[in-house]
């Protein structure tokens, strides 16, 4: 172990800590703010709620997204809600409930103090976005309403119907162009980062494509913050956006910050199952359609009647029947290994036989059509229009699909990286979510971060910058690949997908993960060998933007894959095979494993250095995560 | 029982900001009716990279009117 991975989290009471630290942290004066410039890459919750709060508070902020539009970033597509602990059903929530089911819900790989603080600052998001205008749901009196996601027993999701991410986006979009327009923030579209910059040791600046004219500049700052979201695309098939990557950072990665638990992966339950061999990604269908709908298999392998002729007594709810104190809400990581399961017997539903019924029939026969039209109206018709099937009428299909990384770049108690002057958030920091992110989560701790959290503790470590200029940044010059191979990079981008699907994705066991450790270096050869790039680097070049971003998720594969394999335990996303019970449920193995794998760049990909962060449980007792009958 | 057809496409294409632009015909055999129209130009662009052209440009992004808005058709 050589990097010191101190995680600056304060001393006394969990409900004390965040308090206090934002007591102790140093600040910078407002005249003084000015004279600090701060990097922002990505604009999505966690990008824009940064650049708008510390161009709010006076700093000079640059912001470089590489959509034509900070309004296009992913987290636009995130549907069913925010959590926040306002315990406005008063059905029992607190923060301290919050953070204790977050803590379950990432099945105890998650440091306790991070996730207090996100459960404390919870409450300010509900009213920072109603500020805004967020129009969340309301009720009749009123009142804004919340729905229950999985994981919970209480309900805690405020939604805007089914496109919360994108009300929530736009209220963030509104607060960062206010800025832009005031000039405190500088926005670069269609810029991708390519390289972070260190300098003696310190994070100075980035250096950056312009996606239209290919042109390649140096950006210096006094600190660099990196929002970039997660790499579920490393599975080609998943449900980001297509452009979603790994490269700010993995290029951070290799330039010294550690990343923490790779291996983590979530696959979201509810996705529509691939039609055909073509298809590029899977759209996720909300989990809060858990709520009304149930889930279900035919009983019996090779069942051929449409799913409406099929009787109650030749279905299996198998949720309900596994789980029956949370029956369709139990946490996503075991609603889809379960299906998976089902599937794998031979009960998957559909042309190709890989999906399982959501049916909301027996929701529409208590509450009406029009109940379940106001709640999830968008949804079916997106539904209906991707798959040709109305969901009112016949069962949804749905199935598992990778959606969300838990895992990202190691950050302490105040989302600094490895590398002083990096701060990572929102996705792509490893922090809260342990093993299992919860659904609703995601929102709430890009929120948190951008809006809460960097904003208090980033002008800790300027303060010791005072009247320094940014770093000059005179660059070596990025060699580009122009390669005539034969094949294409999406070719290989999908080669390189179907291995981590069958190998680390919702079940890995040893040998399979031996063998796409053995497997992914060879495709990777080949890929430097054989890949056809045509064009130039000085223009619109997409095929080019693809081979950098496939390059790295090539390097960042074989991390997962080696985390995965020295992960001897299964817990939350992560199920090895070799450690379950009898009844196939996941066995952690928490004498061994109750840390943070941060995983150290030594300039081979297949030979990284393992750094441990322990984590230490002060305020809720490590139990096994059982969702069959009781709740603690 | 899939279904295919042919399609005959008409690409706005140009070089870049400053460059002469102008439609281009494709022929887009064997197109499965499962597929996406995105769908249907990654077939398109992977056929055109084989024969040595550059492939057309486009924004694919998340789906339903969010995100990137595509190609106008």
């Amino acid at each position: 172990m050589s990097l010191q991975l101190e995680t600056k989290v304060p001393d006394g009471p969990i409900a004390d800590k965040w308090e206090n630290h934002k007591f102790s942290v140093r600040l910078v004066n407002p005249s003084n703010k000015r004279k600090f410039k701060v990097i922002i890459v990505g604009s999505g919750l966690a990008g824009a709620s940064a650049a708008a709060s510390l161009g709010e508070l006076g700093y000079e902020v640059e912001v470089f997204t590489f959509h034509d539009s900070p309004r296009r970033a992913h987290s636009i597509a995130a549907q069913g809600g925010i959590n926040a602990a306002k315990n406005y059903h008063n059905d029992g929530d607190s923060v301290y409930r919050l953070f204790y089911d977050t803590v379950k819900g990432g099945d105890y790989r998650s440091r306790e103090a991070n996730v207090h603080r996100l459960a404390e600052v919870s409450l300010n998001i509900i009213d920072q976005a109603t500020a805004q205008g967020v129009p969340f749901a309301r009720e009749y009196g009123g009142l804004l309403d919340n729905r229950s996601f999985g994981g919970a027993q209480v309900s805690r999701t405020f939604y805007a119907r089914g496109a919360t991410g994108q009300q929530l986006l736009l209220g963030a979009y509104s607060a960062l162009m206010r800025q832009v327009d005031s000039g405190k923030v500088k926005l670069h579209t269609r810029s991708e980062m390519l390289d972070l910059v260190v300098k003696e040791g310190r994070a100075v600046g980035i250096v950056a494509r312009d996606l239209i004219t290919g042109e390649v500049t140096s950006h210096s700052a006094h600190a660099v913050v990196l929002a970039t979201g997660g790499y579920s695309n490393v599975f080609f098939l998943s449900t980001n956006a297509m452009a979603s990557n790994v490269t700010a950072i993995w290029r951070a990665h290799r330039r010294g910050a550690a990343f923490a638990n790779p291996c983590f992966t979530q696959i979201h339950p509810t996705c529509i199952p691939a039609s055909d061999e073509f298809q590029s990604k899977l759209t996720l269908m909300s989990e809060s359609l858990r709520n009304d709908g149930r889930i279900w298999v035919p009983k019996n392998v090779g069942e051929t009647r449409p799913a409406n002729q099929i009787p109650e007594e030749d279905r299996d709810y198998y949720l309900e029947r596994i789980y029956p104190a949370f029956g369709n809400l139990v946490p996503r990581d075991v609603a889809s290994r379960v299906a998976k399961r089902m599937v794998d017997s031979g009960r998957g539903v559909g042309a190709l036989e890989n999906g399982v019924y959501l049916d909301f029939k027996h929701a529409i026969a208590r509450e009406g059509q029009h109940a379940i039209e106001e709640r999830y109206g968008n949804l079916f018709e997106m539904y209906n229009r991707i798959t040709d099937e109305d969901p009112y009428k016949v069962p949804m299909r749905i199935y598992p699909a990778p959606h969300y990384t838990m895992g990202g770049l190691w950050v302490d108690y105040n989302l600094m990286t490895t590398v002083p002057g990096l701060y990572s958030i929102g996705e792509a920091n490893f922090s809260d979510h342990g093993a299992n992110r919860l659904g609703a989560s995601a929102l709430m701790q890009g929120l948190a971060d951008g809006y809460f959290v960097l904003p208090y503790t980033i002008g800790d470590y300027l303060a010791d910058y005072l009247n320094t200029s940014p770093v000059p940044t005179d660059d070596p010059a990025f060699g580009y690949m122009s390669t005539n191979g034969t094949r294409s990079v999406d070719w290989f981008h999908k080669e390189l997908g179907k291995i981590m699907l069958e190998h680390c994705g919702m079940a890995r066991n040893e040998s399979g993960l031996q063998k796409a450790l053995s497997d992914i270096p060879a495709l990777y050869e080949e890929y430097d060998s054989d890949v056809r790039v045509l064009g130039a680097g000085d223009s619109l070049n997409q095929s080019l933007e693809r081979a950098g971003r496939v390059d790295d998720f090539f390097e960042l594969a074989q991390a997962m894959c080696l985390d995965a394999l020295n992960r001897e335990e299964s817990c939350g996303g992560h199920f090895r095979e070799e450690h379950q019970s009898s009844d196939g449920e996941a066995q952690r193995d928490d004498e061994n494993f109750t840390n943070v794998s941060a995983w150290e760049w030594t300039g081979d990909a297949s030979n990284p250095e393992l750094n441990v962060e322990p984590l230490e449980f002060e305020n809720v007792a490590l139990t096994t995560r059982s969702y069959k009958w009781s709740y603690k | 029982m899939e279904l295919q057809v042919n399609v005959i496409l008409q690409v706005w294409r140009q070089d870049s900001p400053d460059s002469q632009g102008g439609f281009q015909t494709y022929q887009v055999d064997e197109v499965s009716d499962e597929m996406s129209f995105l769908e249907m130009l990654d077939l398109l662009n992977e056929r055109l990279l084989s024969q040595g052209e550059d492939p057309i440009a486009f924004d694919h992004d998340w789906t339903v009117g969010r995100g990137s808005v595509g190609p106008v058709v």
